[in-house]
């Protein structure tokens, strides 16, 4: 499992690659600079570091990492550059650390002998952290949008409202847990029948078991497209405003990152070219 | 309507040389068949034929078109680098109607060729990795591993095998009436005295109904019930152990084993199955319907006779064995399990009878009570 780890970062960062050199506005292009290597060791050390001190190293990891690829990011010939700090996004973290407080207090308060405020803090703990992280991404977000920059002083302000994405991912979820539970539910339920009443032997339920199983995480893949992908996004891109873009008129085309980083299928089905 | 010039109307027109917006008047002139496109920005005036007009698919506002022109590139989209955007509704609603191909999609030539080209190489690949690479690796894996590893993967192969057999808890299917084990014990050691094997015989029964036993690597010998009810006596059902334990000395069940591993991982990746699931469901199924080629089964064959001589075992119970197999066999097109990947029953039945004839002073390998008892193993 651990000689996956560093493949997973390399094909992090192609597919950012990727993105970038495929995605165009204003019929400009995006481009980011062939570094996966440096983003692998990069990458493992900082989650090195982040686990050995339990999360709490983690706006460093973040803020490192998305300079890390912002400084390798342009825009036609006009380069991005990370501004900032990692120290300013504690802030960011409060939540997180909101809930990691509770939990903490409710084992101290166990020990001590007061069971129901443990119980509640218990309780409320996790749910906190959790959200508290969705929280942490979303401020995270901001603060390195806001501390970007591009060529010749263009900036970038953004906006996204952390209560409005969510309630976006609390209502996606129960819609897709709805949905996915009728979709696939309803044949899961009745192959278990059919093998309980002894109709079909369980062998013969392998294949169509694993076909199910298939399509079960292609459909949740979907859904979770649909309703919770697409929608935050949408949030975010339109929270954002691009501010001195009359500098936008001096930044001119960059040559085409040819095949960059996704050989083979990618280019032979010509799934960039929706951009 | 059509004829008529549309515009001009306003638009914004981005050069693909540079990120400036230019302020543009935009007309439809439907009867020379261009798009006409002027601004105080721009050097001169454009002309697009509306033949090769391209709208983008992905819009940021509702209303709004995005168009570009057709174009041969290397690279990318098949578009020319400039766009423009228009949002009068008479404007984008007469290029709907009179641009035909304003929605298409275009392939670079050749594109479907180079996908089935493609596509093939990719199939190509994952048979050649799961039907040479694959069981080469094993093989060769197989005679390196060391016994204690391969005890040990025994013990996980097993487990996989008991939940795709559906116990919840490990241990749940397990067969434990003490007479029963004893009988099994006894006969355990009738066939490995003196047979100096590599590995310490485990042996269990489990609880389903399925006619089969088969070998784990490292000297574990599962047995289903269904054996025990069908096999018409202590001698035959020796005869299968023996043959079992062949493939287990052959380290047959490692080599598979591991060859299955391998498609399952390998089968999952290709599915794009990251959780493993399909990957569990296969192995065990893979390690059920253990099919070793012909050779490695003739070999087993003759390992268990020599055993079963050994033993003073009669090889009279495996002919009977064979002869039971040859008449399902006949009866029925396909076999679940055990019998469909052993072929030729009539012949091993016929070499086992033909083994007994020059076989002398056997003795059962369990008496009555013993095979009684055995057979209520699971009870």
């Amino acid at each position: 499992m651990m000689a996956v780890v560093p493949l997973i970062f390399f094909a992090q960062y192609r597919v950012y690659r990727y993105r970038m050199a495929r995605t165009r506005w204003r019929g400009i292009r995006f481009g980011a600079e062939a570094a996966a290597g440096g983003y692998v060791w990069r990458a493992m050390g900082h989650w090195v570091l982040t686990l050995a001190t339990l999360g709490l190293l983690l706006p460093r990891q973040t803020f490192w990492l998305e300079k890390y690829k912002t400084d390798r990011s342009w825009y036609g010939d006009a380069r991005f550059v990370q501004d900032g700090s990692w120290r300013s996004m504690y802030g960011a973290m409060r939540h997180v650390l909101t809930g990691v407080a509770l939990v903490l207090g409710g084992i101290v308060a166990g020990a001590l002998g007061w069971p129901f405020i443990a119980v509640i803090a218990l309780m409320l703990g996790p749910v906190w952290f959790a959200v508290g992280l969705i929280s942490y991404r979303v401020r995270a977000f901001a603060y390195l949008t806001a501390h970007k920059r591009l060529g010749a002083g263009i900036r970038f302000e953004a906006a996204p409202r952390t209560g409005w994405i969510i309630r976006q991912i609390i209502v996606g979820s129960l819609v897709i847990s709805l949905l996915a539970g009728g979709i696939m539910g309803v044949p899961a339920a009745v192959m278990v029948f059919l093998v309980g009443l002894e109709v079909v032997p369980i062998g013969l339920m392998i294949l169509p078991g694993a076909v199910l199983y298939m399509v079960g995480l292609a459909v949740l893949r979907s859904l979770w497209l649909v309703w919770i992908v697409q929608p935050v996004l949408g949030h975010v891109v339109t929270t954002i405003r691009v501010t001195n873009a009359q500098a936008l008129a001096e930044i001119r085309q960059r040559a085409g990152d040819t095949g960059a980083d996704a050989e083979g299928f990618a280019d032979a089905l010509d799934v960039g070219g929706a951009f | 309507m059509t004829g008529d010039a549309i515009g001009p109307v306003q638009g914004w027109f981005f050069d693909g040389q540079g990120a400036a917006r230019h302020e543009v008047s935009v007309t439809l002139n439907a009867a020379r068949g261009q798009l006409e496109i002027s601004g105080p920005s721009l050097p001169a005036s454009l002309n697009w034929p509306m033949a090769e007009l391209r709208a983008l698919r992905d819009r940021a506002r509702k209303g709004r078109l995005t168009l570009t022109l057709h174009e041969h590139s290397d690279y990318g989209a098949l578009h020319d680098e400039a766009r423009l955007t228009v949002d009068d509704p008479a404007l984008t609603g007469a290029l709907k109607r009179l641009c035909p191909d304003l929605m298409r999609r275009d392939m670079r030539p050749g594109a479907g060729r180079r996908l089935v080209r493609r596509g093939a190489w990719a199939v190509a690949a994952v048979v050649l990795m799961l039907f040479v690479i694959l069981p080469r690796m094993a093989d060769t894996l197989a005679s390196l591993i060391p016994v204690e590893r391969e005890v040990a993967f025994g013990r996980a192969v097993v487990s996989q095998m008991e939940s795709a057999l559906g116990a919840a808890n490990m241990g749940e299917l397990d067969c434990t009436s003490l007479e029963g084990l004893r009988a099994l014990n006894t006969l355990s050691a009738r066939l490995s005295d003196g047979a100096s094997l590599h590995y310490a015989l485990e042996m269990r029964v489990l609880n389903h109904e399925m006619i089969n036993a088969f070998a784990a690597p490292g000297g574990q010998v599962v047995i289903m019930r269904g054996l025990l009810d069908t096999a018409s006596g202590p001698d035959a059902l020796a005869a299968v152990l023996a043959h079992e334990i062949g493939h287990v000395e052959a380290r047959d069940a490692t080599r598979h084993a591991l060859r299955a591993a391998g498609s399952a991982g390998l089968l999952s990746m290709v599915l794009g199955d990251v959780t493993g699931g399909t990957a569990a469901v296969l192995l065990g199924e893979r390690v059920l319907q253990a099919s070793y080629t012909r050779e490695a089964e003739a070999q087993a064959d003759l390992f268990a006779l020599a055993m079963l001589n050994r033993a003073k075992v009669s090889s009279a119970g495996m002919a009977d064995f064979f002869d039971g197999l040859a008449l399902i066999e006949s009866g029925m097109a396909t076999l679940p399990g055990y019998f469909s990947t052993h072929p030729d029953s009539a012949g091993r039945a016929g070499r086992a009878r033909d083994n007994a004839a020059g076989q002398g002073g056997t003795r059962p390998v369990l008496n009555n009570a013993q095979w009684q008892a055995l057979r209520a193993v699971c009870d």
